[in-house]
């Protein structure tokens, strides 16, 4: 709509004034339809703020309401009473967070490894490396737990972060922008008496901080929010993150609806507001910046 | 002196690389090996030979084609309804007066993408529920009957893509996104200049030079619907769903593992899906190649 009109008037001798105007409408239409449809986003999560603070006559009789003009805190303590939801949330952050921290260094050792070096093979190598994006997960279901059952790791925390400590995706995303550090640095750092290692630690790595802190983003959260993993190896309440641990909750003889909603709320909110204050500019514009020279 | 340091030279690319390989081999190489021989095998304690007959079973398996065919509804769901509007939400954003505040709203597509599947699950089971839920209640107020979104069969799949257009709509916008920067500004307004209209623009103009990132946006597009667990199985309480509606390939497969022991089985099913998904992706490819040669 706003398009033709520009169109038209890049042929047509239209006045001036009217062209602003034109804008104007157009501009506004394209405001509104991305505020509406970020509103429809917003929604299902203000229903589950809203719901975890509503008694159960509420959540029943008036759903339409997302909050309570009588809040309540007893699906809080209800929650603490059947979990041991501390526990569970020490698990998940053990889990992401080791598994964070290697994948940083092991994705950006065997980044720089293809970034900084020629040698045989390299692109075969390469190539080889990314095609295993293309085999999905599910073939190695079975035969992995048959396996970490025979190493004796079944309701251990190593099969849910030692496969993931490197991958096709985080090595390449990282090369991408390590390619693109002048070889100069490296050289005059190796003249300078640094070893290979130090290279990479003290040059290599802090200057490809964004590729590393979006692999870090994506890893935790691909962690964090992991449900098939821990309900595979893990067998434990006490060992269980959150992501199996607020499932678990389901009474059978009764609907519960606060309990799953109030863990789901707990589970994920600290995650989002620590994402929008550090993720937000690394997701969008370095998701986006990214894979552009990809 | 020197030849000590070359060798060091000359094993250092190797080296730094190897973590990548080893740790294939172990955790990727090996189970897909490995997950061969069982799938070969038959029996639940010790294993013996029994050749193609799980594969012959697959072949046979209703439920495993039943849940190919929901992974299959699930797909055209998203490439015919989530990728447009994901498509027209990054042109609307793409547009020079919003390019500032484009990180402001990618912002609200993109943050159901980062929450859990298991939350998002927990959430719409909520939002979907047949009596009390909140869409059922809004569709009331024009007139709706209550619809069992998550009980009737027919209803589902749809109500499984309601979630998935919910979570997935931002990483696809933000894909587009990506892509529409490949698009030179003045391409389009040569394109103006020559009396194009913006539909022309659009068809002739935008969307071949979109053809390498849809190329990739369909291929995961795919590779997500047929991999369909977590929310599905979140959804369907632990199961299939009524009338196993929501059975999903992975879903079908950890049933037969983890619950009824079958491991030989299992593996067989994982390697069938494998094929299957190659098969798939290798004809998605081949198409868009084709459609990029034409234009």
């Amino acid at each position: 709509m706003q398009k033709s009109a520009f169109a038209l008037g890049s042929r047509l001798p239209v006045t001036k004034a009217s062209v602003p105007v034109r804008h104007g409408v157009g501009r506004t239409f394209a405001y509104l339809v991305l505020i509406l449809t970020s509103l429809l986003f917003l929604t299902p999560f203000l229903f589950m703020i809203g719901t975890a603070f509503k008694r159960y006559e509420d959540i029943v009789g008036d759903p339409l309401n997302p909050f309570t003009l009588r809040p309540t805190l007893d699906n809080f303590s209800h929650l603490f009473g059947k979990l041991p939801f501390f526990a569970m949330l020490v698990n998940s952050l053990i889990i992401a967070v080791s598994l964070t921290l290697l994948s940083i260094v092991f994705n950006a050792l065997v980044a720089y490894g293809f970034a900084r070096y020629e040698f045989k093979f390299k692109h075969g190598l390469f190539v080889c490396m990314l095609a295993t994006m293309m085999i999905p997960g599910q073939i190695t279901l079975v035969p992995s737990f048959v396996m970490f059952r025979s190493f004796g790791w079944l309701d251990t925390f190593w099969p849910l972060i030692l496969p993931g400590a490197v991958g096709a995706f985080g090595v390449f995303l990282i090369r991408q922008i390590m390619v693109a550090i002048p070889k100069e640095i490296f050289d005059s750092a190796r003249i300078d008496g640094c070893s290979e290692l130090g290279t990479f630690f003290r040059i290599a790595l802090p200057l490809s901080g964004s590729a590393v802190g979006i692999v870090a983003l994506l890893t935790f959260m691909g962690s964090w929010n992991d449900y098939l993993g821990p309900l595979i190896y893990l067998s434990s309440g006490s060992k269980m993150p959150l992501a199996v641990g607020i499932t678990t909750m389901n009474n059978p003889y009764k609907i519960d609806y606060a309990s799953p909603i109030t863990g789901a709320l707990l589970m994920s909110v600290p995650v989002l507001i620590l994402l929008s204050v550090i993720g937000h500019k690394y997701f969008v514009d370095g998701l986006t910046a990214g894979s552009i020279k990809g | 002196m020197t030849s000590h340091t070359s060798v060091r030279w000359k094993a250092a690319p190797f080296l730094f690389i190897s973590p990548f390989f080893i740790a294939y081999a172990i955790f990727g190489l090996y189970p897909i090996l490995y997950g061969f021989w069982l799938s070969l095998m038959k029996g639940t304690d010790s294993y013996e030979f029994a050749g193609l007959s799980n594969y012959l079973f697959v072949l046979k398996d209703g439920f495993f084609w039943k849940a190919m065919w929901n992974g299959t509804k699930l797909a055209l769901g998203s490439l015919f309804l989530i990728l447009p509007v994901a498509l027209g939400v990054s042109l609307l954003l793409n547009r020079p007066y919003i390019s500032k505040k484009k990180g402001f709203f990618a912002t609200f597509f993109f943050t159901p993408n980062i929450t859990s599947a298991v939350a998002v699950g927990i959430i719409f089971k909520l939002l979907l529920e047949r009596d009390s839920g909140v869409l059922n209640g809004l569709l009331g107020v024009f007139g709706v009957e209550p619809i069992g979104w998550l009980k009737d069969p027919a209803w589902t799949i749809p109500a499984l893509i309601i979630l998935c257009a919910w979570k997935y709509l931002g990483v696809n916008i933000l894909f587009f996104l990506a892509g529409l920067q490949n698009v030179p500004n003045e391409l389009i307004e040569a394109a103006k200049i020559d009396g194009a209209t913006a539909r022309q623009r659009l068809w002739y103009v935008t969307m071949p030079l979109l053809m390498p990132i849809m190329t990739f946006i369909v291929f995961q597009c795919l590779l997500g619907s047929y991999g369909m667990f977590s929310e599905a199985f979140i959804l369907a309480n632990s199961g299939f769903g009524p009338e196993n509606s929501l059975v999903f390939p992975t879903s079908y497969l950890y049933d037969q593992a983890f619950r009824r022991q079958d491991f030989t089985y299992s593996s067989a099913l994982g390697y069938v899906f494998t094929l299957l998904m190659l098969v798939i992706g290798f004809i998605q490819l081949k198409m868009f190649n084709l459609k990029n040669q034409e234009q």
